[in-house]
């Protein structure tokens, strides 16, 4: 004959001794739990995130504002923008915008719009005073670090310079 | 960022809905809760990691999940409270050959499960436990009863 309780008084099971709970860490673990503290809040502090960077030149005739990738990571794609204006008083016929091409090689699926018309050169149409001309090119991170070039644009012998430095994470 | 906040709100809701279903329910792995576990990380990766597959990010992934194991573990220790929240209690099946049946049916516990987890300590007949437990961790524990605790006289050993 089996037996069954059926009290809503459930027995507990014995009691488990009491201790003075404390966390001992060895260093070797302290160190341990460190770095996998530390990632997250890095990371919760933006340190892998994704960022941009602005630079700006001036010629006689042009602006030329950049925002590029500074970082970001591994396979993702980045967003690079290029805006000339024509701050002179005269429409600028050609604008010409070349990107040096050991900064473009360290990507992939590398697009230019306007198309590209030879390797990483860009050709703007007329630019009338006070207009504006966009470049937008798109980079997927292709190889980690950091990668370094420079952008230039040419209207006549008017050329504008800038920096670019992104970073690329595994 | 985005991996961090993500990460943190999964562990928290499969803390909860695992606590809320039951020791049982993963404490032995059948083939169909397996299938179950597989199909969890199968729908959750996705959400963990969106497009972003790269060793950055599964490394903060990681490293967050690691991080909400390590604290739940050491609030867990620090705290009675905490330990029982996010561990849950023991609860007893049998106690002293007599079967608990408000802590079988709230655990979703059939006799004959019980009866097999029996088997697998070497106790054939339910009269012969002292307790059987569901621990936290899902397993049923038995202990049996002692001879004395039973009041049987010792038999003489039969020589063949």
């Amino acid at each position: 004959m089996v037996k069954i309780s059926r009290r809503r008084d459930v027995p507990q099971p014995p009691d488990a001794p009491r201790i003075r709970r404390r966390v001992r860490f060895s260093p070797l673990q302290a160190l341990g739990i460190l770095l996998i503290l530390g990632l997250p809040l890095l990371a919760l502090l933006g340190v892998f995130g994704e960022s941009s960077r602005e630079a700006e030149a001036h010629t006689a005739a042009l602006r030329v504002h950049l925002r590029y990738p500074d970082r970001f990571r591994f396979e993702q794609i980045g967003e690079l923008l290029l805006f000339v204006d024509n701050t002179s008083s005269r429409p600028l016929d050609s604008v010409r915008v070349e990107f040096d091409s050991f900064y473009v090689n360290r990507f992939s699926q590398v697009t230019f719009t306007p198309a590209a018309e030879q390797a990483y050169r860009v050709r703007l149409a007329r630019l009338e005073p006070g207009a504006t001309g966009l470049v937008a090119v798109e980079l997927q991170g292709e190889h980690y670090g950091r990668h370094r070039g420079a952008v230039r644009v040419a209207a006549g012998a008017d050329t504008a310079a800038l920096g670019l430095s992104t970073l690329v994470f595994p | 960022m985005d991996t961090v906040v993500r990460v943190v709100l999964i562990y928290l809701f499969l803390l909860v809905t695992l606590r809320v279903i039951g020791k049982r329910e993963f404490g032995q792995l059948a083939p169909f809760e397996v299938v179950m576990l597989l199909l969890i990380s199968e729908i959750v990766q996705q959400a963990l990691v969106r497009e972003d597959f790269s060793l950055t990010n599964a490394l903060i992934g990681t490293s967050t999940l690691l991080a909400l194991v390590l604290i739940t573990s050491v609030l867990s220790h620090l705290s009675a409270r905490v330990e029982a929240v996010t561990e849950g209690s023991p609860t007893v099946l049998v106690r002293r050959g007599a079967l608990v049946e408000p802590s079988l049916n709230r655990e979703r516990v059939t006799p004959d499960e019980l009866l097999s987890a029996l088997r697998k300590f070497g106790v054939e007949r339910l009269e012969d436990v002292e307790w059987a437990i569901l621990e936290t961790d899902g397993q049923i524990s038995v202990v049996p009863r002692r001879p004395a605790e039973k009041q049987v006289k010792p038999k003489k050993p039969r020589i063949v």
